[in-house]
Formats: structure tokens, sequence, C-alpha cells
């Protein structure tokens, strides 16, 4: 039972664990672990992926309507450290200068081509995925920020490639 | 519960009330939070105790802290330092203006409710 708990609550991100993880082991230790209160659970834990809440003192005070998105990407999920930020900056900047260097040389080796066309278009966005780890993915694991930002990354490089191919077709 | 907003005239400035309907599914779960802070300060567990006694409804552990999260993330509702793991929760005067000016708006709503049926 206290390991299905322990479980349920590694669902959720590693920020809201260390806010609320106790609080809801205490809650769940007092009652029966059903159907409905694992769907409850599940539910939960994907509202908190998708959309993890800010602590008012993180964000500098209380939200005030139309201010809450502005807020939510000024101070971002995790409440990001003046280091994440130079961080992100570096991902950003390396990101983009690797990736062009990246097409230009291969434009150089094997003259034009699709591949490297889409490495130069594709440089700053997905440059720009990968800086997300240490921002607004910050609150989730080492191996999902990873997966997330690379995969990201790649799928953005993957998607401007193949539209460059069609775009030599036609 | 999710009619604040729109009942409100285009251009009204929006209270703390209306950002309740921001929350989703979440809302009527923080409504009755919100109800049950509003007699004191209490944990996760006496909380879904109280709201299933004044409701009729038990709220899930996932439901009762994404709706905590969404209430002290907007300053409705803060933590009180405790010795213990349960850590209660109070209403701050900001969830009370929030609580008041919803409860005030679902009053004008059933009461129009109540006099067109009694006009039918």
């Amino acid at each position: 039972m206290a390991a299905l708990t322990t479980a349920l609550i590694r669902l959720y991100p590693r920020v809201w664990r260390e806010r609320y993880g106790d609080e809801m082991r205490e809650l769940l230790a007092g009652q029966r672990l059903s159907l409905r209160t694992l769907a409850d659970l599940v539910a939960g834990a994907i509202d908190a992926r998708l959309d993890p809440q800010l602590k008012p003192q993180q964000c500098g005070g209380p939200n005030q309507g139309a201010q809450t998105m502005t807020r939510r990407f000024a101070c971002a999920p995790a409440g990001i450290s003046a280091q994440d930020q130079w961080r992100s900056a570096a991902w950003m900047l390396g990101g983009s200068i690797v990736l062009t260097l990246l097409g230009i040389a291969l434009k150089l080796r094997i003259g034009p081509n699709a591949l490297s066309e889409g490495l130069l278009y594709s440089a700053f966005p997905a440059a720009l995925m990968l800086s997300s780890e240490c921002t607004y993915l910050k609150g989730y694991s080492r191996a999902a920020r990873m997966v997330i930002s690379a995969g990201g990354a790649v799928s953005i490089v993957l998607v401007i490639w193949a539209a460059v191919a069609i775009g030599y077709l036609i | 519960v999710r009619i604040t907003r729109k009942l409100r005239k285009p251009g009204a400035r929006e209270e703390p009330g209306d950002q309740l309907d921001d929350f989703g599914r979440f809302s009527e779960p923080s409504l009755l939070i919100l109800i049950s802070l509003a007699a004191g300060p209490k944990h996760g567990y006496a909380m879904t105790d109280d709201i299933a006694t004044i409701a009729d409804v038990r709220l899930g552990p996932g439901t009762l802290y994404g709706a905590i999260a969404r209430l002290e993330s907007r300053g409705f509702i803060e933590a009180v330092r405790s010795e213990d793991r349960r850590n209660p929760y109070r209403l701050t005067p900001l969830g009370q203006k929030a609580l008041r000016l919803r409860l005030a708006t679902l009053e004008g709503v059933a009461r129009a409710g109540r006099q067109r049926l009694s006009e039918a």
C-alpha cells in the first residue's frame, strides 16, 4: 500500500512532490485506495505536469487576473534562478551557432542540399527548444527534460528538413 | 459555478472571485475549499471531511491538491507553519473577498432562478 502510494505520488513533478508530497501521503494513509482515488491521482498528476502551479512568493505576489500569464512567463514553473537563465541563454546561443556552423560545413562539403538548408533554418528554433531544459522544463526529472528538449529540437530539425526537401521536389 | 465572468458587464474590472473561472474542473472544488476554510484553518484531511459534510461530495487527493495549488498560487489561501507533516491552510483576506463575491453572485443567480420559477 505504502509502495503504491509512493509510486503514485512519483507521477507528480518533483517540485510538486517537494511541496505537497508529504501532505498527500498523509491524506492517502488515512483512506482506502479505491479505483476512483487512483484515477483521481493519475488525472491530478497529468494536470500537475501540464499546468504546474506557482507559489506567490516565487512570483512576487498574488496573481491578478490578466497578469497570470505574464507572471507565469516571468518566473516559469519551478522558480528559475539567474544561473538557470544564463544556462538557458548559453543553450540558445551555443545551439544556434553549432547548428548554423553544421549547416554551413555540410553545404561546403556536399554542395546545396535540403539537410544543410534545413539546419540553417531550424538553428534558432531548435536551440530555443534546447534552452527550455533549464527554464520551463525545470520542474521535470532530468531524463524527461532531456527527452523533451532534445526530442523537440530534433523534431524541429526533421520537420524543417522535410519541408525544404519537399520544396526542392516541387 | 463558472458564471461570474459571464454575468459581469463588458469592460467591468475583474474581481478576485472571477479568477475561480480560470480553474476549469477545479473551480467547484476550489469554492468548496474556500467555504471550508472560512470556518478556520484546516489541513487536507479535515478539509475533505468538512466538504463531505457540507456538500455531500468527497474530493479525491488529486483534485484536492490541484485546487489547493491553484488557490495558493493566487494568494487566496496560505499554508500555516506547523510541526505536523499535515500542513494546515487558512483563508487570506484576498481569499475572503473572492469567496464573498462568488457567493453574492451565486445568491443573485439563485434568486433570479427562484423568481422565474415562481412566475412560471
